[in-house]
Order: C-alpha cells, then structure tokens, then sequence
C-alpha cells in the first residue's frame, strides 16, 4: 500500500504542477491501484472478480478531484480506461507466470494449474485483440470493457456514445473475429 | 496480417454485419452473390457466420466482476424468514451469507448463496434457477439440504442451504483415530448420498475432503455442489463451469485432466480417491511437478501406488504414526491395507470411467461386502475385460471413427500450432496419436469402405501440411508423421505410409540416439511398407532393427509379438507364404493367455494364418485356425463384435474354396444381415460378402440369384467407391466370369476389357490386373481369339511371377487356363508340359480333393488324348467323373462337362451306347443348369448329333446338330471355330440324308464363311463339292461359277 500511496502522491503533485494532463493521470492511478488489487486477490483466490467500483473511483478519482476541484463529468472515461488497465494487468501478470518458474510446492499446484492455462488464453486474447484494433478501434474497445473490464453493453454503449443494439452486434462479430484468428485456422490455398 | 485481420477484413466485416441483421434465406443470397465475385472472401464469410450463430462462453466470462458497495449484504438484513449473521465465502457468481432463522420459531442455521447481481441476465441466472430447481429435488440425510430459495428485493436469486456444522473428513477422522473400518463406513455413507444425487442426475464434480464434512453426529455431509453439473444440462451450461481449469490434482479423474465430458464416474474416481488417503494417509497422486502438462498426465497416466509399496516407503517413524491415527499397530495397518480393499479403490480410480464401478450403489455394495468379508466384485476385474477393452473402448462404426480421426487429427496438429507451444502438447499429442492408432488398429481394411477412403484423404492433407509446418519442433513432426503412417497401414495406403515413415525416420535419426525405443515405430512402418515394395530386402533391414531394439531394451514381449505380426504380415501379403507361416506359428507358441494384451495378437495371428492357408491352397489346413480365432473372439468380444464378424467371413470364404456351397449360403446370409445391422448396408464389408454370395449361388448353379446379388454389390460399390476404383475393377472381373458361365462370351470380353482399363489406372495394385488380364484372356480364348487370349495369359503370368506370388491358386488356375488354350491351338507338348508342371504342384500338397483340381486333370486328360495316349486319358477322364459326382452330386457343370469329356472318348473309341448315354445325361443337367441356350450345351448336342449319325438316328441328329449351330451363332458367333465346326457337320450331314438343296445350301454359307475367314484350306475341300451339288441340282452356271474360284486358289 505504502508504494502505491506514494506514487498517487507524487502523480497527484506532478498534475498539480501541470506536468501531466488528468487522462494520463488517471491511468496511472487505476493502473497501479488495480494491479496491487490484483496482486492479492490472484494470489488469493483464481480471478481478480469482485472489486469495488465505488472503493477504487473514490481511491482515484476523489483524491484527484480533491487536488484539483473538479468533478468527474461522468463515468464513462473511467469505465474505458478501468477497463484498460485491467487488461494491462492481466496481460502483466499472465507474461509473468508464463515466464517464471517457481519450485512448487505440492500445495501451489492447485493454483498453477488453475492458471497456467488461462495465462497463455489472456495473451492469446491480447494478441488479437491488438490486431483488432487496428481494423477497427470500437470493436476492440468493445471486447476490453466487457472480458477485461467486465462492463455492460448498457454500460459500454453510454461510453463509447453508441445504441446498446450497435454493441451487442459489433460485440458478436468482435467475438467472432477473436474466436477465428486464436483458431488460427489455415486456409487452403 | 494473420487472419481473421488480414487485407480482406474490412469486406469480410462488413458482409458480416449484414448477414447479421439477415434472415437464413437473404443469408444465402448474400453468399451467393459473394462466392461469385470473390470465392475465397465466400469461403471466409461462411466460416465467420458458422462461428458467429455458436453459442458458446467465449469470452463471457467477464476477467474482473465489479461488485458496487452496498451489494454485499450486511449483517442483520433478513432474508425470507432468515437474517444474515455474516459472510462465508465468496464464489464465482455470488456471496455466501451465514444465516439463522429470524422469526424465532426455532433456531436454525443455514447459509444463503445470492447470485451476484452483475449474473442479474443470461446464461448465468437460468443456471442459478436450474441448480435450484435440481437442488431442490435431492433430499438425502447425507447432502447439504435446500431450505428454501427466491428473489432480493432487487433482483438478485438465492438459495437457502443447510448450514452444515462440521470438519472435513480427513481432519475428522485422523483427530477421532478412527479406525479403517469406520473410515469406510464414513464413504460408504458418502457414496450414498452420491448415488442419491446421481439418481437425480446431478454430479458433483469436486468430491474431495474439504466438501466432505463430518458432523457432530459422526455422519457425513456433502456440501458444495458449486461446479455440479447436470448430466442433461444444455452445453452452455457446462461451458460456464468450464471457463478455467480448476481441479485438485490428487481426486480429480483422468476425464478432467483431459477436458473431456464428466460422467457419474468422474464422482466415483474421486471419492475413490478420498478413500485411498483415508486408508493409508497419502494422497493417490504425488505431484512432483509444477507443469500443468506435467500434473495432467500425471492424472491420465500415472499408475496409482499400491498401498504397500506406499507404507513400506516410510519411515518407520512415519509409519507407526500413520498406524496409530488408526488405533491399530504397523503390523495390522499393512494387513488391513491389501487384498480386497485395495481392489476396490483401484477399481473405483480406474483410469477409464468404464472400467469403474458401473454406479455409486456398485461401489457402495463392494465396501459393504469388504466390511462384512463377502466377496468383492473388483476382484473378478478379469483379464476378459481387461483385453475386451482394447477393441471395445472406442465406438465402433468405422465412418464415425474415421470422423473422430479427422476432428483429432486437426486437433492436434492445430493445436500444436495455434498456441504456439508445441512443447507443452508433445505428450498430450502422443497420447492423441495413441487413440487414433488404437481406433484403427480395429478398423480393419475389411470394413468400412467410404469412411476409411475419406481418412485416407485427410491423412493425405495431413502430411501435405506436414511437410512445411512444426518445422522447430521435429520430434513432434516426427510422431505424427509415425501416426499418419500406422494408421495408413491399417487402411493399406502403401504409398502414403512409406513417405511419412521415411520422413519420420530421417528426422528421428538426426535427433535421437540409434537405439532409441521411439524408433522401433518408425522402423516397423518403414520396414512393412519397404517389403511390400521390394519383397522383403530392403525391408527386413528395419524390421531387424526395431526387433533388436525392442529385445535390448526389454519392452514387453507384446510389443516384440505385435511387431511379428507386423513382419509375418508383410510377407504374407508379398507371396512368401512360408515364411509368415512359421511366424505365425511361433506367436502362437510365444503368446501368453495370461497378458490379456496378447489375446488379441493371438487371434490375428490365427485369422491371418487362416487365410494364408487358403492362399497356398491348403483348404482343410485353414479351418481349425479360422474356427479357433472365431471361438476366442466370440468368447472374448461376443458374437456380433465387427472383428467377430470378419472372422465369420473369412469362414465363408473357407467354406466357398471348400465348395461346401450350402453351409456358405446359410452362414453368408446370416452374416450379411449382421453386417448390415452393424454398418449400415452400404459398407466394404457388406460388399465382401455379397461378392461371396454370389459366387455361391453361381456354383450352386442358381445364376439369377447370383446376377441379383452381384447387381446389387457392383450398386453398392459404384455408389461407395467410383467407377475408377479397385473394388469396381474386382467387380467387372466377377460379372465377366458370370457372363462367361452364362455362355454369354462378348459379353464377357466387354466387361473384361472395361475391367482391364480400371486396373490399368490403379497403378498401385499390380495383381487385380492380371487378374483383369486373365479374365480377357479367357474370354477371347474363348470368342476363338486365341492370339489375344495367349499374350494375355502371358502377361498376367508375369505380373504374378514380378509379384513373387508362386504357386498360389489364382496362378495355378492362369497356367491351368494358359495349358488349355495350347492344348486348343495345337501346341499339344507345350500343354502336356504346363498341365505336369500344375499337377505336381498341387499333388505335392495335402488335401487336393476339390473339384478344381479335378477339372484341372480333366483339361491334362484331353492333352493326353491330343497327343494320342487316348488310352490313359480315358482312365483319367473315367476317374475325374467319379470324382466330380461325389464332390459336387450330379446336378452340376463340372459332372455335365466331364460326362460330355469322357462321352466323347468312349464314342471315338466306338463305346457308342455308353457315349451316347453319358452325352445325354449331360445335355439334361446342362438344359437344366444353363437353360437352352449356352454354348457348353451346344457343344454336348454337336457331338450327340455326330454320335447319333453314326449311330443312325439321323433325324434327332440333323435336329440337334440345327440347335447346336443357332445356339452357337447366337452365342459364340458365326466365324468362331466351334461354330464353324457345327457348320460343317450339318452340312455333313444334310449331305447324307438331303435334301440335297438344302445341303447345298448350306454348303454356300459355310463356303462363305471360310471366305471370309481366308481359309483356303477349307475352300479348297468345300468348293469341289459345290461344283458337284450344283451340276446335279442343274444349276450349270453356279457350278461353273464354283468351279472358276476353285481354279483361282
């Protein structure tokens, strides 16, 4: 806690000096809030379900809006950019277990094999996810807030300003898509 | 840019986007268009729908769940009729409350799962309903109740349960020192509640001792049926608890390592499995490993510890501890941990969910009778399961194993590649390959037409793909290349098998050391298929070689038996019949009843001995083998199992060569419909049979029966194969002969000729064109086109001696064939030279009692005669007959042709009476077996018609000679010699008894036709007599017209 406290801290004293625009800062404050969050409870439980909203909007957005006076105008930027990070998180901790390997005891067997698998699926997702976005930003951004960030469509539509009916389809083919390229299915020729 | 996300995207999507606001019949329009303009975007779009309309939880499964404060339920909030005391747990789709009952009425305590109200819509709710719904239905001391269940105030579902106050089962029963016996009696109380849940459908899923609690009152409770699973529950409902793999290592079953489909089995291995740590304080599973590829196959491979060899392994310390938590000393803990009761757990953690106990009330009733000394089912565990399992764990139609192959084999290799890490799926992937070797190791080229052809097809891409993908992972290359190889030995596609093994050996040489038991595969593949090719030189080298790697490295003896099989096989196929008979006899010495593995070498050994035996000819030779391996399959697989099946054909097969045509008819039959009931009726195997029905009913002589059931194979085969095949090319040979036993000879020819231009396409298979060749031969030989017929002859011959195939019937019956046309042509010592030469042969044999080495001396006896030993051709004609009608009765073709043989040597001997008689009496059988008009019988009227002349009956002689010449025109032609001879032997005798118009007459036909066919010979004799017939007929200018051409010659 005392790490990441200290890092809002000095985030929040560069915004105060303007050095950084309140977007990137908010990243950064999810990011690292949401990564300590995940550090436990992946260590604790399989999956980093049932965070508190309200508990990491006041973390961030409160102390920001104290420094600063303002507001937040909606959810939305925070919803998109939770979702963001929550991505990065997983993709970081995913890339971590992938690579490291630990002498297991036979206790932490149990959570290795509950991981290992779903470690190369999330960098899997990531990659395509990537190529996703290049063809089309929305539909990726779709696929983030609802796996990664664990939105709505009603939810995701209010962000991206779009009809809930837009996103449940651009969601199925982004699905489709997704579901495609990590076949990798070859095509004759 | 990889697909999906490649150049074509952008079009793909946005065909996408409008086919998903289409119906299915503006879809197809759609698709259309666009497969016209652009097929390979077609090809992308339908692949993108199909994935598109799945329903599956890709992705659904939201990575983080947001819970918003205030969703967590505080303390004191009533519920239904009970208030929250606090939280339990948390799980993935809701919160676990303890609760007690509020109103007071009386205490109860009960916990209360709420569906987190993020599941508030879909898939996730309409489980959290069906689970409550199925909860709802088990009502068993022994399983956490359902107290009650509704709907928050908002929304959220929940259920009530039981509120179990106790300790799991393990901790439990070390704090207690509860002896075995009790600790039995706890999972016996365990496996009822599992039996009562399994009645309802449900399966737990996660058995293990934190969800087995004890209660305070000793009994124990099952609790969490969080990842249950309803045996009838739709997919996406399974999919939801599928989303990551979660299982403990040491009770979860083999099934779930894989990934495959759970069953009440899964249950069983598991509570199995708390059992086996009950009794002896260790897990059944050590994990040593931190690889989750490790700790799957760890599960699926792993052979359980016995449990002495666990206990002995301690230290004694650790054992008189162990003992002591059992109250009982180290002396009766090893007693108590053997016998019977260690047969029960290992039959209830089988690896194979079918070789557990077929219920809970199963397992239960063993532990009972374990408890009370009674017997125990696991003990009879017999060796008839065990080798019954290896043919029967699969199912057994061969279009759906050739199906499951396919999805397999793309499985694996996909996967491999897909993921990228090949390293991690190398053991998953043998294990893979291992199952599609097993499944077609019983699916043998007998059976399974169609199906089989498409697995040669995928097999066949299979490698393609191969040959330029996994190029960094070259083992795993290698393997699968061994698989598609093995299994193109079972489908016998020779050429396919021996390029993937070569390519397997040449990369398993450069990677492994030369004894390596990974090569003994390769070596035996590469080995089989180089001596079908060369016969056996080149091939016995790698055979060598695995059998010595194999014997160094002290792998079981069943492995050294299959890979005789294998050797004996291979040179059974190519010819050397000899020496995979001593093979075959040496297994069968060298197996052991007691590895039930090696029941079913033994078995393949005494089929395929069985069917070389016919091969050389040793008909009586075969049964005892073909009845012994029929005997142990029925016994070991049952009486309708496909490999049974087969047997029973090779059976029918014996008894045809045995002309023992009624027992094959009533067999054959019986087998068909089997046949038929199994795979259906269009399949390679019904084809067999019917091909051997037919040529039954020809023997027996009823040639519409055979026509019906050859019609109706050629159907099946054309419909099955193509008309490009070699089934087909097997087919048109068959019809030709039955054509030519019909007497129908161009006929005959035709089919011959198309069956020889099919054989010539199927490069691959030298010997179904000579047997294409011989047939033409015959058929020409027959139609009189003698040089046609000998080069034919000649050809096939060759392919057979290529082919190393000596002395086998089919070449015996080709030279027999070649002798007959010398014998025809004039060449009366090359004939007498081949016909010694095939009778030595077969008469150096045993049991050469058959009707078609009689005919063969039949065809030695009128060489014998051409060469004017008519005196000892006579004797062998005399004893042929005798022969023929007590092999085949009287009403048959080979006793018509051998009275007619030895009629017309008793009439050239002037026997008149006797010739006359016996000619008779084969006209009679030859009218009843062929009808009126068939070539054989107008050649036994010809000659009756001559016998009768001679004799005097001039009338019935000039009649049957008239019959005798239409018939043969009509069948065999104008210009065939025996036509022609007919021919003249009216004229001869229209000469003799006139009128003379009439005779003269005829006598200008046949003069015509010795025109046509240039011989001068004959014109020269005719034409005089023409000159005469006409002067005394007063026809003066004919006779000068007759005189002038025989001036010219």
């Amino acid at each position: 806690m005392h790490d990441v406290d200290a890092e809002i801290t000095k985030i929040l004293h560069q915004i105060h000096n303007g050095e950084q625009d309140a977007r990137e800062v908010l990243w950064s404050l999810v990011y690292a809030r949401l990564r300590q969050i995940a550090h436990y409870k992946i260590n604790q439980n399989d999956r980093p379900d049932l965070l508190s909203t309200t508990g990491l909007v006041h973390e961030a957005y409160l102390k920001m809006a104290d420094m600063q006076g303002n507001k937040m105008e909606n959810r939305s930027h925070f919803f998109a950019i939770s979702s963001r990070a929550m991505r990065q998180v997983l993709v970081d901790k995913a890339r971590h277990r992938h690579a490291k390997k630990r002498a297991a005891k036979q206790g932490a067997v149990d959570r290795d094999v509950a991981a290992a698998e779903p470690n190369q699926r999330v960098l899997d997702i990531n990659d395509a996810l990537d190529e996703l976005a290049k063809k089309n930003p929305r539909m990726a951004s779709i696929v983030e807030c609802r796996f990664f960030g664990g939105f709505t469509n009603e939810q995701v539509a209010h962000v991206l300003d779009v009809s809930t009916k837009t996103v449940e389809r651009e969601w199925q083919r982004a699905k489709a898509y997704l579901k495609l390229a990590l076949r990798s299915e070859i095509f004759p020729d | 840019m990889p697909y999906p996300f490649d150049e074509s995207w952008e079009q793909l999507d946005e065909l996408v986007g409008q086919c998903q606001l289409a119906d299915d019949d503006q879809r197809k329009v759609i698709l259309a268009a666009v497969r016209l303009k652009n097929p390979q975007l077609a090809i992308k779009l339908e692949k993108t729908l199909k994935v598109l309309d799945e329903t599956t939880c890709f992705l659904e499964d939201p990575q983080i769940m947001w819970q918003e404060d205030g969703d967590e339920l505080p303390a004191g909030i009533e519920i239904g009729a009970f208030r929250v005391l606090g939280r339990l747990g948390a799980g993935g789709m809701g919160v676990v409350y303890r609760a007690e009952r509020a109103d007071g009425a009386y205490h109860q305590d009960v916990a209360i799962k709420v569906l987190s109200s993020k599941w508030l819509s879909g898939a996730a709710k309409s489980r959290f309903h069906l689970e409550r719904h199925l909860l709802a239905k088990l009502d068993h001391p022994g399983i956490s109740r359902l107290i009650d269940g509704g709907d928050l105030d908002t929304g959220e579902p929940y259920l009530v349960m039981e509120y179990v106050d106790g300790q799991a089962i393990d901790v439990y029963c070390d704090q207690r020192k509860l002896g075995i016996p009790e600790r039995i009696e706890l999972i016996i109380q365990v496996s009822e509640a599992l039996d009562h849940a399994h009645r309802h459908r449900v399966i737990h899923r996660d058995i293990k001792p934190a969800n087995l609690l004890v209660d305070r009152d000793g009994r124990a409770r099952l609790i969490d049926f969080g990842i249950a699973r309803f045996e009838d529950a739709p997919a996406e409902y399974a999919n939801l608890t599928k989303g990551a793999i979660m299982l403990t290592p040491a009770y979860a079953c083999p099934e779930q390592a894989r990934g495959l489909s759970v069953s009440t089995a899964s249950d069983t291995y598991s509570l199995g499995a708390v059992l086996y740590q009950l009794v002896i304080g260790s897990p059944s599973l050590i994990v040593t490993t931190e690889d989750m590829v490790g700790v799957l196959n760890a599960i699926c491979d792993q052979s359980l510890k016995r449990f002495r060899t666990v206990l002995r392994s301690l230290d004694p310390p650790e054992l008189d501890h162990r003992s002591e938590l059992r109250s009982v000393n180290r002396r009766q803990m090893l007693q108590s941990c053997t016998g019977d009761l260690e047969a029960i757990v290992l039959k209830a953690m089988s690896k194979e969910p079918e070789r557990r106990y077929a219920s809970m009330a199963a397992f239960r009733d063993d532990l009972s009778n374990h408890l009370m000394g009674k017997p125990v089912t696991a003990r009879s565990d017999s060796a008839w399961y065990r080798f019954s399992k290896l043919v029967k764990r699969y199912p057994w139609t061969t279009a759906l194993s050739a199906l499951a192959f396919t999805a397999l084999l793309v499985l694996t290799i996909g996967l491999a590649v897909q993921l990228n890490r090949v390293k991690r799926e190398r053991l998953r992937s043998e294990r893979t390959a291992q199952f599609m070797v097993d499944m077609f190791r019983n699916a043998s080229p007998e059976i399974g037409g169609a199906a089989n052809i498409r697995a040669v097809d995928v097999l066949r891409q299979a490698a393609s793909r191969l040959r330029y993908e996994l190029q960094d992972e070259p083992l795993v290359r290698a393997q699968l290349l061994d698989t598609i190889s093995t299994v193109s030995r079972h489908l016998r596609n020779l050429e396919l098998g021996a390029d993937t093994a070569r390519a397997a050996l040449d990369i398993k040489r450069a990677y492994l050391p030369d004894d390596d038991p990974e090569l003994v595969v390769t070596l035996t593949n590469l080995g089989f298929y180089l001596t079908l090719k060369d016969g056996m030189r080149e091939g016995s080298v790698f055979l060598d070689q695995a059998e010595d790697i194999l014997n160094r490295s002290g792998i079981q003896d069943h492995q050294i038996i299959d890979l005789l099989i294998i050797r004996a096989f291979a040179l059974q196929t190519v010819g050397r019949l000899k020496e995979a008979e001593s093979i075959y006899l040496s297994v069968l010495d060298r197996v052991s009843l007691d590895d039930p593995r090696s029941i079913g070498l033994k078995e393949t050994a005494l089929m395929n001995l069985g069917w070389l035996l016919l091969d050389e000819g040793n008909i009586p030779g075969a049964e005892p083998f073909f009845q012994r391996a029929l005997a142990s399959r029925v016994q070991s697989l049952g009486e309708k199992h496909p490999l049974t099946l087969l047997c029973k054909q090779g059976i029918v097969h014996w008894l045809v060569e045995a002309e023992r045509y009624q027992d094959a008819q009533t067999l054959g039959a019986a087998l068909l419909a089997d046949f038929d009931a199994a795979y259906g009726t269009e399949d390679k195997a019904s084809m067999a049979v019917l091909a051997s029905l037919a040529d039954v009913a020809r023997n027996i002589g009823d040639m519409d029966l055979a026509f019906d059931y050859l019609s109706h194979s050629k159907e099946l085969v054309r419909k099955t194969y193509s008309e490009s095949s070699f089934p087909y090319a097997n087919i048109l040979i068959t019809e030709s002969h039955f054509s030519e036993s019909m007497g129908q000879y161009t006929r005959s020819l035709e089919l011959a000729r198309e069956a020889h231009s099919v054989a010539l396409a199927l490069e691959d298979n030298q010997l179904i064109l000579a047997s294409a060749l011989t047939v033409q031969a015959q058929a020409q030989q027959l139609l009189g086109q003698f040089e046609g017929a000998e080069n034919d002859y000649l050809a096939a011959l060759d392919i057979y001696a290529e082919q190393s195939f000596p002395d086998r019937p089919v070449v015996i019956q080709t030279k027999s064939k070649l002798a007959w046309l010398w014998l025809t042509t004039g060449r009366v010592i090359d004939s007498i030279g081949m016909y010694q030469e095939i009778l030595a042969i077969l008469e150096d044999r045993s049991g050469i009692d058959f009707s078609s080495y009689h005919q063969i001396r039949q065809g030695y006896g009128w060489a014998l005669h051409a060469d004017g030993r008519t005196d000892e051709a006579r004797i062998v004609f005399r004893d042929v007959l005798n022969n023929l009608k007590r092999l085949m009765g009287e009403k048959h073709a080979s006793v018509a042709r051998a009275k007619h043989s030895l009629g017309w040597l008793l009439f050239e001997a002037d026997e008149l009476a006797e010739a006359i008689e016996l000619t008779r009496s084969a006209i009679l059988t030859w009218t009843e077996l062929r009808g009126p008009r068939h070539p054989d019988l107008a050649w036994s009227q010809n000659n009756l018609a001559l016998m009768l002349h001679s004799n005097g009956t001039s009338q019935e002689a000039l009649e049957l000679i008239k019959t005798s010449l239409e018939t043969r025109i009509e069948t065999l032609g104008k210009s065939h010699t025996l036509t022609i001879q007919s021919h003249a032997n009216l004229f001869e005798i229209q000469k003799q008894m006139g009128p003379m118009p009439e005779a003269y007459t005829t006598g200008i036909e046949l003069a015509d036709i010795y025109e046509e066919m240039g011989d001068k010979r004959m014109l020269a004799v005719i034409l005089p007599q023409l000159v005469e017939m006409a002067s005394s007929l007063g026809r003066l200018d004919e006779a000068s017209r007759w005189k002038h051409k025989a001036n010219d010659l």
